[in-house]
């Protein structure tokens, strides 16, 4: 179980040389290259504007007089980056996602209007699968509860000894 | 592409037996003759056709066309000529024209004969015979009008493979199926042999073709006259390698000395098959081969005096066997080896004309005698010891009078076909043994072998029909039907008249033009240029002597023979033609001993297998095991243990993939910044 | 007066190296995340600084794509972590090393 960060030392920090290695490397580098000086932006234009106008394909509204030359418009890129975004929403959420028995867990689940259709459209197969049904034995009346803990018990779906029970809850 | 009249319709000659084959595998069990219809009615397709061809040829047309090519490539060859084709084509001139008919004459008439031997005496398993006798008949006709060598091999290969088919019909028996495996690898190695030889022929000239201006035939004329060098060999010596390679083909095919040994095994198929072998296809198609590229052998005489003298020895060797034997079957055998020795001997002192002559004949005669022995065997209700049989002469006229024609020209009488055509052969061997002293003593073996020829024949006849009928079958002969008794009737004609064709002794001494083969061979009806005999007369280059004069010559000659044929035949007479014959060979002693085991010609070849064949396979079998094998697995092995070090490295830890990550990033950025000086 | 590029190029190393460093000596996988998101930012100052080097604004439009992209990864990210935690009761990165071979 890791808990709070520590840094640990002795041989656990012996790969973090390679990442000092690596900057040492990189500024020496760096160091030795001579860049000469910078272009800089014109004084005279709003960079957060252009880089708006730029990103929405604005071209009209982009300026001309002493402008940033060579500005591409990125409207597809834009569009693309929002559909990853969303994509990415999509993948965490399912990944988020908890389910037992094929059922997602609810957080909060709402118990009155939750657990009555659910019961009756999958309770069965839900006990055949052989998952535990805890959210809904507590939710449900005693037999019911009764019927679940049993399935469970007797493993993957063989509820057979157990017909009654289960029988008494579908109606 | 296809030809006009007759020509159009030359492809269905073979491919009306292919259809028979067809018919006969897939229903013939539900047809009423077990598929013996379909192949009646196909090789009477096919020799009505070829008759129609033979007509068309006679009148001076020829068909040399090429149907279908199926591979070709861009290759300077050792003779210089530029890319080669394969192909398959027809070349219908002359010579295949008259093999088409012969070839397909037999073929129905075995057809036929097969309703009563095999229909009638109740065997199982009939579709499976048609079926084979139609692709038989099929890659013989095919292998007939190749144009080209490596077509004529593959319909080769496929005859060899048809008859271990028919050879092995009776495979719940011990011997048929390994006779059957006999005759396929004797053959087999021979055609090794025949497969180089194409290979060579291909790569040298750069084609295969048998006829026109492109044929490896005139590129090898070729080839001798420019004087070149082939393969770091003299032209004319290149030539004759490849030409004795193929001639290891038709060696085993036609059953020559020592491939012979698997044809008296093949005994063990139906009659009907055993004379569809010997008379018109697997042992025809090896000489035939010979006299289809016979303008190549011409370019050859050291090819050519050793097929003359292999067969003069083979005619002799084998004949000297069938004296002994007590099956009449095997008898026929050893004397179809022996007269192929002869066809061998008048091709081999270029005869082309009297070697094309003995096949012809043969395969009528053949035939006649392999199918009358196959109605005694009928009448002797499956009995085939010569010993058991006796007096049929009375009980089965028909083929008593058609087998003894058969026989009297297989002894080589007068006026019997093949008296011609083997005094031919003599003759021819004779005029060029004047000058060749290795012909001669192949002239002189030939010669002696006619003695035995007309004993054993004899013998044969004698013991079979004459005399006192010596087993109670034999006194109470089985009937044979009309099925049985037409095929005998037609070849019994043809082998006393197929002689008439070429009657080239009565026309040198009566000086009339009658030699109507030679005519037809030399292209005087239409042939395809550099195919004719005078062609190829001129390219042999014996000298040809004489006794005397030519007729001199001749008539000493054909005294010789035909006086030799009577002194054996007489022998017999005076040794087997009494009431009660007794086993005069039992007088040979060793000799006997000798002969009767074929001169242990099984037994060396059995210790060759065993000796030197299978420690030479059982070492390469070791080395494969061990070296070949070895390596493999030891390449597998290191790479096995090499992949299971090498996995260590993926421990599952992201930290160490970064790490390695950024220790290679480093290493690249210290070898790109040493390079490129980026640390100055 | 404006800073000297190589000085941006300095600091973004520095940044880059710091979250390197975490990468390789940490193993709680939140802290992972963390250091990712450094160098992405160490990523983002290079491409500002060089945009003003070159005076062209493309190289800012870049740095707000990346950071656009960094919150998607984060999402996806902490998702994994949620598994993680689930399956192993732990988001120590040195135990799921069952995935490897």
């Amino acid at each position: 179980m890791t808990t709070k960060p520590r840094l640990r030392v002795g041989r656990v920090l012996l790969p973090g040389v390679l990442a000092v290695g690596l900057f040492g490397l990189m500024a020496l580098i760096v160091l030795n290259t001579s860049f000469g000086g910078s272009q800089g932006f014109p004084e005279s234009i709003a960079i957060t504007s252009e880089l708006g106008y730029a990103m929405f394909q604005l071209d009209e509204l982009q300026s001309t007089a002493g402008s940033i030359p060579n500005t591409e418009s990125f409207l597809a890129a834009f569009f693309l980056i929002a559909v990853v975004l969303d994509a990415a929403l999509d993948g965490a959420i399912v990944l988020a996602k908890r389910e037992e028995g094929g059922k997602p867990v609810v957080a909060l689940p709402s118990q009155r209007d939750d657990a009555e259709p659910a019961r009756s459209a999958t309770g069965r197969e839900t006990v055949a699968d052989g998952g535990s049904d805890s959210t809904e034995s507590v939710t449900t009346t005693g037999s019911d509860a009764d019927s679940a803990t049993d399935s469970t018990a007797a493993g993957n779906g063989n509820d057979d000894n157990d017909g009654d029970g289960n029988t008494g809850g579908d109606a | 592409m296809a030809g006009t009249g007759a020509f159009g319709y030359a492809p269905a000659i073979a491919l009306f037996p292919l259809v028979a084959f067809v018919v006969a595998l897939t229903f013939g069990k539900y047809m009423p003759k077990r598929g013996a219809i379909a192949g009646i009615l196909a090789t009477a397709g096919s020799f009505l056709l070829s008759l129609w061809l033979l007509v068309t040829v006679a009148g001076g047309e020829v068909y040399h066309e090429t149907l279908y090519e199926w591979a070709a490539g861009d290759v300077l060859t050792e003779a210089g000529s530029n890319g080669i084709e394969f192909t398959f084509g027809l070349l219908i001139d002359p010579l295949s024209a008259l093999m088409l008919v012969i070839v397909s004459l037999v073929a129905f008439l075995v057809h036929v004969f097969s309703l009563g031997y095999m229909n009638a005496e109740g065997e199982t398993g009939l579709p499976r015979y048609y079926a084979g006798l139609g692709l038989f008949t099929f890659s013989m006709l095919a292998f007939v009008y190749a144009d080209n060598l490596l077509m004529a091999f593959m319909f080769f290969e496929l005859v060899g493979l048809c008859s271990y088919l028919l050879i092995g019909f009776w495979f719940r028996t011990r011997s048929a199926p390994s006779a059957a495996k006999k005759a396929f690898l004797v053959t087999r190695f021979g055609d090794y042999f025949f497969l180089l030889g194409v290979v060579a022929i291909a790569s040298t000239f750069g084609t295969v073709a048998f006829a026109g201006e492109n044929s490896f035939v005139v590129a090898a004329e070729t080839a001798i006259e420019n004087g070149q060098t082939l393969f770091g060999f003299d032209a004319r010596t290149w030539v004759t390698i490849t030409a004795l390679l193929v001639l290891g083909g038709v060696m085993g095919k036609s059953a020559q000395f020592p491939l012979h040994t698997w044809l008296p095994d093949a005994m063990e198929g139906p009659t009907t098959v055993s004379a569809l072998i010997h008379a018109a296809t697997m042992v025809a198609a090896g000489v035939y081969l010979v006299a289809r590229m016979f303008g190549y052998y011409a370019l050859s005489p050291t090819a050519l005096t050793v097929i003359s003298f292999v067969g003069g020895f083979t005619a002799l060797f084998a004949a000297t066997m069938g004296v002994v034997k007590d099956d009449i079957k095997q008898v026929l055998a050893y004397s179809t080896i022996s007269q192929y020795g002869y066809m061998m001997l008048g091709l081999g002192v270029g005869g082309y004309v009297a070697g094309v002559f003995h096949l012809m004949n043969h395969a009528f005669f053949k035939a006649l005698l392999f199918l009358g022995a196959g109605a005694v065997i009928v009448i002797m209700h499956h009995e085939q010891d010569m010993w058991k049989m006796g007096g049929l002469k009375d009980k089965a006229p028909i083929t008593y009078y058609t087998f003894l024609a058969g026989a009297l020209a297989l002894a080589g009488i007068i006026p019997f076909s093949g008296f011609w055509s083997k005094d031919e052969v003599l003759y021819d061997a004779l005029i060029v043994g004047l000058e060749q002293p290795v012909i001669l003593v192949a002239y002189a073996m030939a010669l002696i072998a006619v003695f035995f020829t007309g004993f054993y024949t004899f013998r044969m006849v004698f013991l079979t029909f004459h005399g006192e009928p010596r087993s109670e079958t034999a006194e109470d002969p089985h009937p044979v039907g009309w099925s049985i008794k037409a095929p005998l009737i037609v070849l019994g004609i043809l082998a006393v008249v197929a002689g008439l064709v070429n009657l080239a002794p009565l026309a040198q001494v009566l000086g009339v033009d009658i030699t109507f083969l030679e005519h037809w061979l030399d292209g005087e009806f239409g042939s395809v240029e550099g195919l004719t005999y005078h062609a190829y007369h001129e390219t042999v280059a014996f000298d040809e002597g004489a006794i005397g004069s030519e007729t001199v010559t001749m008539l000493l000659g054909a005294g010789l023979s035909l006086g030799l044929a009577l002194a054996g035949a007489l022998t017999a007479h005076t040794l087997y033609n009494v009431p009660e014959p007794v086993r005069h060979k039992e007088r040979l002693g060793g000799v006997r001993r000798t002969l009767e085991a074929n001169y242990y010609q099984d037994e060396y070849q059995v210790w060759i297998a065993e000796r030197f064949t299978l420690p030479v396979a059982r070492m390469a079998d070791r080395f494969d095991q061990s070296v070949i094998d070895g390596l493999v697995n030891s390449v597998s092995t290191a790479s096995l243990f090499g992949g299971s070090r090498l996995k260590r490295v993926q421990t599952g830890l992201v930290t160490n993939y970064a790490a390695l990550l950024v220790a290679g990033f480093i290493g690249l950025l210290l070898l790109l910044g040493t390079l490129g000086g980026w640390f100055l | 007066m404006a800073v000297e590029v190589q000085y941006y190029v300095l600091l973004s190393m520095a940044l880059f190296s710091i979250g390197l460093f975490g990468i390789l000596t940490r193993r709680n996988a939140l802290l992972f995340l963390m250091s990712v998101e450094l160098m992405l930012n160490a990523a983002n100052i290079n491409l500002i600084a060089f945009a003003f080097y070159h005076g062209n604004l493309t190289g800012q439009v870049f740095a707000l794509f990346t950071m656009a992209l960094a919150a998607a990864e984060v999402a996806i990210g902490l998702g994994i972590l949620l598994v993680l935690y689930r399956n192993f009761r732990d988001v120590d990165v040195t135990v799921p090393t069952t995935m490897r071979w």
